[in-house]
């Protein structure tokens, strides 16, 4: 397919801080795995490109809908010395955006639709994970892929969906079609735009932290998309009792409506005390901490499973944060309790789990508060950085 | 992908300028190939008839990515780095000179063989601090006229002086200058790196221009190189250069440049 689209591009200098050394995977001047020590003074621009074509195994895909998601606001946000807020993967100049979904145009001739196990017809709702897995490292084939050696990630080292077709492997992608027959029209996309979210949810509180059994009380930390979609999950999944801590009133409103029970504002009230007060003195089974504020917020989890009279409790580590976390390992023997880190959204049976739970019902799409056209991506990208209103902002391809 | 090939603009010693000789048929033959550039290979820019040279270039078609400068070092014994400070300040007036020609071409200009070979008695250092300064001369002239310098690292058995690509980007630094970059050609990475596509890596955006020949020096695919892992990595710094074949004219010019066409356009999809 022939043809000009334009691309919601980040833009940033390749300027290392003293003391930074070429990692085995970094791209001197094109990619780092250390965004923020790399990378200066960020700039959103609307650039114009060719449209991609599919090679063998890839699927020309036509963008619908894209949810902006809080790192392509760090990554565009520099703080005070001009370096950007991001530290993982990523590679400049790139189109942004990857929590979307569309519909196939053009596949390669190696490339199947795993719903079907037959090539790509065409015009298929589909979305895609975020993580490019390369399928050969030795995580990969250990059945591993959140932690591929060999990754590319969708709108941070190669080009995302903040645009209108973009070129994608097949083995990444999932067909969207059996959310047809409860969501219309452009509810449709705006529910794929939202798999990858909520598939990182699956995979922290679900396949990392083992799930609960139902009866189980669970508190998550942190209304972000994530956390809001772990609630709905868990709730789902049997909770009896599922509380949201969070300091933002309207968040914690979008969580009360998708599957919390109740909520905690710890700066109003003392977290620990409160849960255990709620729980009858039990405490919980699962906590996730989706904050990234772990040293502020884990002396408290640790409070409530010490002196709260649920053993094994499970505390799930989603939020990236620089900062340790301070544990007392006592804590963990004498409660039976463990803390468990995870990472991505690939792999487990956690994309296609997720779009059956959408298609059954699990109805994310109310989290999409605000839907925008692609000139107004920039300006939104940077409200972002200081206005938390709005819970998932969503470009809608015209 | 943009494929190019050497053509010297004179007759030269030098054995891997694929082609040599008559400019017309050569141009139309290159341009009949498929190519859409054509890396000149020029001794001195006075000894070029301009206008000709142009108006052969748009009969065909063709662009100039390159331009390549060693034979100044290879006939007339230029460099810059000769023990003689008149032979240094002629290499920089003629490497100064190609700078309103490669300004027309929008084409990179190549700093091969005029870097010169440590002679005996010269100390390393020295020779070092010459280069660095005659690079920055140039460098200074370029940046006026929009032009880059891209030097090229070459094998111990050519040279003494920058043989790898960590020599390379050592250079660079020293050098300081926004125009100034890497050639990486894969004959010499294949005798200097441990890792081909490690070295790309490395190398990053410092990459401003490529040459691709085999193990052998021969046309790719006559030796035993790696070419899908050397240009995916040189792709994943998201090269948009060119591929500019240096090799061997064998078993002739023609045959050598045919198969090289058609051993590069395999990989234009990776």
């Amino acid at each position: 397919m022939n043809g000009k689209m334009k691309g919601v591009t980040l833009v940033a200098d390749w300027d290392p801080k003293p003391g930074f050394k070429l990692g085995a995977k970094d791209i001197e001047g094109r990619q780092t795995y250390l965004g923020s020590q790399v990378w200066r003074n960020p700039k959103l621009e609307i650039r114009e490109y060719d449209i991609p074509t599919p090679g063998p195994e890839e699927v020309l895909m036509e963008v619908k809908a894209c949810g902006i998601c809080g790192s392509d606001v760090h990554m565009a946000q520099a703080g005070e010395d001009g370096y950007i807020f991001y530290p993982g993967l990523t590679g400049f100049p790139s189109i942004l955006g990857h929590e979307f979904s569309g519909v196939v145009v053009e596949a390669g001739r190696n490339a199947r639709d795993k719903r079907t196990n037959k090539p790509f017809k065409g015009d298929e709702a589909v979305t895609t994970e975020e993580m490019l897995w390369c399928g050969q490292c030795k995580p990969c084939a250990d059945g591993y892929p959140n932690h591929c050696e060999q990754l590319d990630e969708v709108g941070f080292n190669i080009n995302g969906a903040y645009t209108k077709y973009i070129v994608l492997p097949s083995r990444t992608l999932w067909s969207l079609e059996p959310l047809r027959e409860t969501y219309k029209d452009e509810d449709l996309f705006v529910a794929g735009s939202l798999v990858e979210p909520t598939c990182v949810a699956y995979n922290a509180v679900i396949e990392r932290g083992g799930g609960i059994r139902p009866g189980d009380r669970v508190v998550i930390l942190g209304a972000g998309p994530v956390g809001i979609a772990a609630c709905a999950i868990l709730k789902r999944a049997g909770a009896s009792l599922v509380i949201i801590s969070e300091t933002q009133q309207e968040r914690a409103d979008m969580a009360l409506k998708l599957g919390a029970d109740l909520h905690v504002n710890p700066l109003k009230e003392d977290f620990a005390e409160r849960v255990l007060e709620l729980t009858g003195g039990m405490g919980a089974d699962l906590f996730m901490e989706a904050t990234g504020l772990p040293e502020v917020v884990y002396p408290e989890i640790e409070k409530v499973i010490w002196e709260g009279r649920t053993l094994n409790s499970r505390v799930i580590v989603t939020a990236r944060a620089e900062a340790k976390m301070p544990v007392s390992g006592e804590v963990l023997q004498v409660r039976r309790a463990s803390i468990i880190g995870a990472q991505g959204h690939s792999g487990h049976g956690n994309f296609p789990r997720v779009i059956e739970s959408m298609a059954s019902g699990m109805n994310m799409t109310v989290m999409s508060t605000k839907k925008i056209k692609l000139e107004e991506l920039p300006e939104n990208i940077l409200n972002l950085q200081t206005d938390r209103s709005e819970c998932k902002i969503t470009y809608i391809a015209e | 992908m943009k494929l190019s090939v050497v053509l010297s603009t004179q007759p030269a010693q030098f054995q891997a300028a694929t082609f040599k000789g008559n400019l017309k048929e050569n141009l139309k033959l290159i341009s009949g190939l498929g190519y859409g550039g054509v890396e000149l290979a020029i001794r001195d820019p006075k000894l070029i008839n301009e206008k000709e040279l142009i108006s052969l270039l748009n009969e065909y078609g063709l662009r100039v990515p390159a331009i390549g400068t060693g034979q100044a070092w290879g006939e007339e014994g230029l460099s810059f780095t000769g023990p003689d400070a008149g032979v240094r300040e002629a290499a920089i007036k003629r490497i100064n000179s190609h700078i309103p020609i490669a300004s027309k071409f929008g084409a990179i200009i190549i700093i091969g063989l005029i870097r010169g070979i440590v002679k005996p008695g010269v100390d390393p250092k020295q020779a070092m601090d010459w280069l660095v300064e005659a690079l920055k001369r140039c460098c200074g002239e370029a940046e006026k006229q929009g032009v880059m310098l891209a030097l090229e690292p070459i094998n111990r058995y050519e040279t003494t002086l920058i043989n790898s690509t960590t020599e390379g980007l050592t250079l660079i630094e020293q050098v300081k200058a926004k125009n100034f970059g890497l050639l990486l050609d894969t004959f010499h990475m294949n005798i200097e790196e441990a890792v081909i596509e490690e070295s790309i890596r490395k190398c990053g955006n410092h990459i401003l221009h490529f040459h691709v020949a085999d193990s052998n020096r021969w046309y790719p695919g006559a030796g035993h190189l790696n070419f899908k892992g050397i240009l995916s990595a040189l792709f994943r710094t998201r090269y948009e250069g060119w591929i500019s074949g240096e090799f061997l004219p064998e078993p002739d010019a023609e045959t050598a440049a045919e198969k090289n066409y058609s051993e590069m356009i395999k990989f234009s999809q990776l």
